[in-house]
């Protein structure tokens, strides 16, 4: 496709939940629902992804050719409904391209000693 | 559950474009259902089902917004997840065309703020009188239960009470709760506390113990056992000083040792009256026998208990008890309804029509506001056109408008919030007393979640119609199509006029009525003269003045060293005093051959010699009590006008016999005088009887003190005259006769105060909105009326024209709500007091104002038709 052509940064900067379900899918293929589980997860539930906000999501990253649909599924026993997805390399390019971009602005916040350590 | 979410959730997929569907509809469902039966899993019922109803709106939503790109209305730069940039950019420019023009805007804000500020207001108030539930553990299992006669709810005997408690199933627990002050002597200032009779079950129906000591157990509740009592809490902080050590020790209520075993939680509040001390019912001074129903009584429904099922285990039990004790139980029932709404009988429905009226407001509001903003937005016509013909779709300029009216309703309704803020504790304040549960208004997350919602739904509901007008084919478009387009918005501009009109008539007329009935009471004559008079209570204690003779002595010495009091002029005891809320009622016969079946219900009063002359209550034939009418000589009675022309119709009354039902002797009737209204200014039942105090005595009293001058004024001087016959005697309740009258109008001022303000505001909404409709017809009509000038219309024909066209919206609006307004004031029919209600000729003054009201707006227009020139119009 011609889109590969295009930079990564010209789709930058990413929303929020097009950055955390390309981040879920980095880690391997899986399946909407799936990918519903890890956001809440890994955010401690402050990005809860409803079908709706998820599938128009989903819709848009494969517009973009950030994603791609998988036509086989992993197991055999698995729900017929259940679709996968897995990251493209330009998805992985963009992923990567935002993934700087947000620590060039984390850095200059932390030069201002903007940020609270966590925990501890 | 899972399957009405279900069906709802495919029913939002519908929204989303057929191909979209058919590729992630089912991934979508699947995800759906799996994250739905994972929560459900983790979480309470109620928050799954939330968690649900989140997951569909969010899935219309985007279905919505995936329809609208797929038909290409996407705007330029609305890249994926791009769309929060479009709103802002929305936003931001309903900002500016806000400000363009500020006349405009302050009118719609504030519009709105009056709407959503009066209805947040009001649903405060019924939030916390009526939809809040209690703040016990599982409120909805507390239950009132009453006795009834002949289907008629009365109070409750203990004996009774304590068989239903033996026999029941599915009651858990039930106590009496009876109200009645105590004395607390043995203190530096004598007092009474507000003492509250109940039985240990009291502690299982509230699930409540006590924060220090024990609760009473069944042990405590048998007569004679060692008499304990629990206290209040702010009591113990503000008498006993917060000491812990109070536990064990005695203090002396009624003249008796009572033991202090516990001190409630802070802030516990048994929603019936304002309790100070919690005492086992046998230390009740009132009867307690079988037939001596006085009691309130309170039980908790056993878990998974239908109220319809013990209903009718407790009606099987009273008619077993009906049986057994025929004399005291014939014919005579239970009824068993939930707590809270025995709680709020007298006060829901006129809440409930205060809150169905300023949603009439409301609704008032926000057609003026969608009025305005359709006259404004023809103005914009260019505006519109030119971002049309720039390629914006009408979706976008659709969006554009909401977001436009969603912004002015957003400050409206914060604006509104402000006005609630400030409404609310004036309108606790000057609510009638009787509404429980005012002290816990606030303008907490439920009351701004109410005004969030009535914000959104203004914005949106006056938002909606220019958005749907300006998207339609013709609106912004073809020139030739304006002239039609400006005459449908004008056509639906009178048409919102029109039912302005009609709900301020309707809002109008319920003020009307409100105030006709209390004009109608103030002039009521209460059959007697309650200005410049003293009154206060008290309770002698039984073991002290164990004898009838020691109490006469005793009431006889407070006349007597009252009257002494400097600016007193007359003074006086009696049983209950007229609209304080105590009352007798007894069986009388006039007939000496008739059966006691045959006993007529008749108000009691036990009074002293001069009662009726402290009250000015008029004789009108024979004599009232005097000295010579003492306990040992033949008993006397007084009667009322309407007793004495009931019973003895056209024939003098004096002389006659008359006899109580149940009770041996026979009483001479020795005089007859005035008619009083006892219970209120509409209480019409005249039928009254009245016992000599020596004859009858008693240990309650009220001191009735006539004065010359201001009466609150000589209260220290009273209670120091009381005192000086038994310094240990309390006293309470002192306040003047003319504070209760007027105390029982506090719900006719309550609502003319609230329904008046909604009248005024919709009539000043109403004038607004058909101002505006008429100043754009005279635009829209400037050369039909210069034509009309040029063929010899005079200026004031012109004039003439366009105030009958502005009446003529009115006279509409009026008739549509006159069918409203008469199904309003049927509606108000339980609320109105006095001697009915003559709507019509409230009805005439409202449709006088109205028109009035419509004139008045129509000058400044019909000035600016008669100064058309004709000259300058035709050249045009």
């Amino acid at each position: 496709m011609t889109r590969h052509a295009r930079e990564p940064e010209s789709l930058l900067p990413l929303t929020a939940v097009a950055f955390e379900i390309l981040l879920t899918l980095s880690d391997g293929d899986c399946h909407g629902y799936h990918i519903m589980q890890e956001v809440e997860r890994r955010t401690s539930g402050a990005i809860v992804l409803h079908p709706g906000t998820l599938y128009r999501a989903l819709a848009r990253l494969l517009d973009e050719a950030l994603i791609d649909e998988r036509g086989d599924r992993p197991s055999k026993g698995d729900d017929a409904r259940r679709r996968y997805y897995s990251l493209t390399p330009f998805g992985r390019e963009v992923l990567g391209a935002e993934a700087s971009r947000l620590e060039r602005q984390v850095r200059e916040a932390r030069a201002r000693r903007l940020v609270r350590r966590e925990g501890r | 559950m899972t399957r009405v979410l279900g069906w709802l959730f495919r029913g939002a997929l519908a929204l989303y474009p057929p191909a979209f569907r058919s590729r992630f509809g089912p991934a979508m469902t699947q995800a759906f259902d799996d994250r739905l039966i994972a929560h459900q899993a983790e979480h309470h019922r109620v928050a799954a089902w939330l968690f649900g109803a989140r997951g569909i709106a969010n899935t219309a939503a985007n279905g919505l917004a995936e329809r609208w790109s797929a038909r290409g209305y996407r705007s330029t730069g609305d890249r994926s997840g791009n769309r929060f940039g479009t709103i802002a950019q929305d936003v931001a420019y309903a900002w500016r065309v806000i400000r363009r023009r500020p006349a405009l805007s302050a009118t719609a804000v504030l519009t709105l703020a009056i709407g959503t500020g009066a209805s947040t207001a009001i649903f405060s108030l019924v939030d916390a009188a009526l939809l809040r539930p209690l703040p016990f553990n599982k409120p909805a299992e507390l239950v009132n239960v009453a006795q009834t006669f002949n289907g008629a709810a009365t109070q409750v005997s203990l004996e009774n009470l304590l068989d239903w408690k033996r026999e029941s199933r599915t009651l858990a627990a039930i106590t009496p709760m009876q109200a009645q002050s105590v004395n607390l002597t043995g203190v530096a200032e004598p007092d009474r506390l507000r003492g509250g009779f109940v039985t240990s079950d009291f502690f299982a129906v509230t699930r409540v113990a006590p924060a220090i000591g024990r609760p009473f157990t069944a042990a405590d509740d048998v007569r004679g056992a060692r008499a304990v009592g629990v206290l209040d809490h702010a009591v113990w902080q503000a008498r006993f000083g917060g000491d812990r050590g109070i536990l064990g020790r005695t203090i002396t209520l009624n003249n008796t040792p009572v033991t202090v075993v516990g001190v409630m939680p802070e802030g516990f509040r048994f929603p019936y009256d304002t309790i100070e001390v919690w005492l086992p019912i046998w230390q009740f001074t009132g009867g307690l026998a079988r037939g001596d129903r006085s009691l309130v009584a309170v039980g908790r429904l056993g878990p998974g208990v239908q109220l319809s099922h013990a209903q009718a285990e407790l009606s099987a039990i009273a008619a077993q008890l009906a049986d057994t004790f025929p004399d005291q139980n014939k014919g005579r029932g239970v009824q068993i309804q939930p707590y809270q709404r025995w709680l709020t009988s007298g006060i829901g429905f006129p809440l409930g029509l205060v809150f169905g009226l300023v949603l009439l407001l409301l609704v008032v509001a926000a057609s003026n506001v969608t009025s305005l903003q359709l006259g404004a937005s023809l103005e914009r016509r260019t505006e519109l056109g030119v971002r049309v013909a720039l390629g914006a779709s009408r979706l976008r300029l659709a969006r554009q408008l909401l977001v436009e009216h969603g912004v002015l309703a957003m400050i409206g309704g914060a604006a509104g919030v402000g006005i609630a803020a400030a409404l609310v504790p004036r309108a606790v304040s000057a609510a009638p007393l009787q509404i429980f549960g005012l002290d816990r208004v606030e303008l907490d997350w439920r009351v701004l979640l109410f005004a969030f919602a009535v914000t959104v739904v203004a914005g949106l509901a006056s938002g909606i119609v220019p958005a749907l007008h300006w998207t339609s084919r013709d609106a912004a478009g073809r020139a030739s199509a304006r002239v039609t387009a400006d005459r449908r918005i004008t056509r639906l501009r009178s048409g919102l006029v029109v039912a302005q009109v009609a709900l301020a008539a309707v809002l109008l007329v319920a003020s009307g009525l409100i105030v006709q009935s209390y004009g109608a009471l103030l002039h009521v004559d209460a059959g007697f003269d309650p200005d410049r008079v003293l009154t206060l209570e008290y309770r002698l204690p039984r073991n002290k003045y164990a004898t009838p003779a020691a109490q006469t002595a005793f009431h006889d010495d407070v006349v007597r060293q009252v009257s002494g009091v400097p600016g007193v002029e007359i003074a006086a005891v009696a049983r209950a005093l007229p609209f304080s809320g105590n009352a007798g009622t007894v069986g009388t016969l006039t007939d000496p051959a008739a059966p006691d079946s045959a006993a007529q219900a008749t108000g009691m009063n036990t009074v002293s010699e001069g009662y009726f002359a402290a009250m000015r209550i008029p004789l009108i034939a024979g004599r009232v009590f005097a000295e010579a009418d003492q306990a040992t000589s033949d008993r006397v009675v007084v009667v009322s006008r309407t007793f004495a022309e009931q019973a003895w119709p056209g024939v003098s009354a004096i002389g006659r016999e008359v006899r109580f039902a149940g009770l041996a002797f026979k009483t001479r009737v020795i005089g007859v005088v005035g008619d009083v209204r006892h219970a209120g200014l509409d209480d019409g039942n005249g039928r009254a009887i009245y016992a000599s105090n020596r004859q009858n005595p008693g240990i309650f009293m009220t001191l009735v003190a006539r004065t010359s001058g201001d009466p609150i004024a000589l209260n220290a001087a009273v209670r120091r005259a009381i005192w000086s016959i038994d310094a240990d005697q309390p006293m309470w309740k002192v306040r003047t006769l003319g504070s209760l009258v007027d105390r029982s109008l506090d719900l006719e001022r309550f609502l003319i105060g609230v329904l008046g303000l909604f009248g005024i505001s919709a009539l000043v909404l109403a004038g607004v909105g058909l101002s505006g409709v008429v100043a754009q017809s005279v635009g829209q009509r400037t050369r039909e009326i210069g034509v009309r000038l040029a063929l010899g219309a005079t200026p004031s024909a012109a004039a003439r024209l366009i105030v009958s066209s502005g009446l003529s919206v009115t006279a509409i609006g009026l008739v549509l709500g006159l069918p409203l307004a008469l199904l309003v004031s049927r509606l108000m029919g339980s609320v109105l007091r006095g001697d009915g209600s003559t709507s019509v000729a409230i009805w005439l003054v409202v449709a006088l104002v109205l028109g009035v009201t419509s004139f008045a707006a129509c000058v400044v227009p019909a000035r600016r038709a008669a100064a058309i020139d004709p000259a300058r119009t035709l050249r045009n």
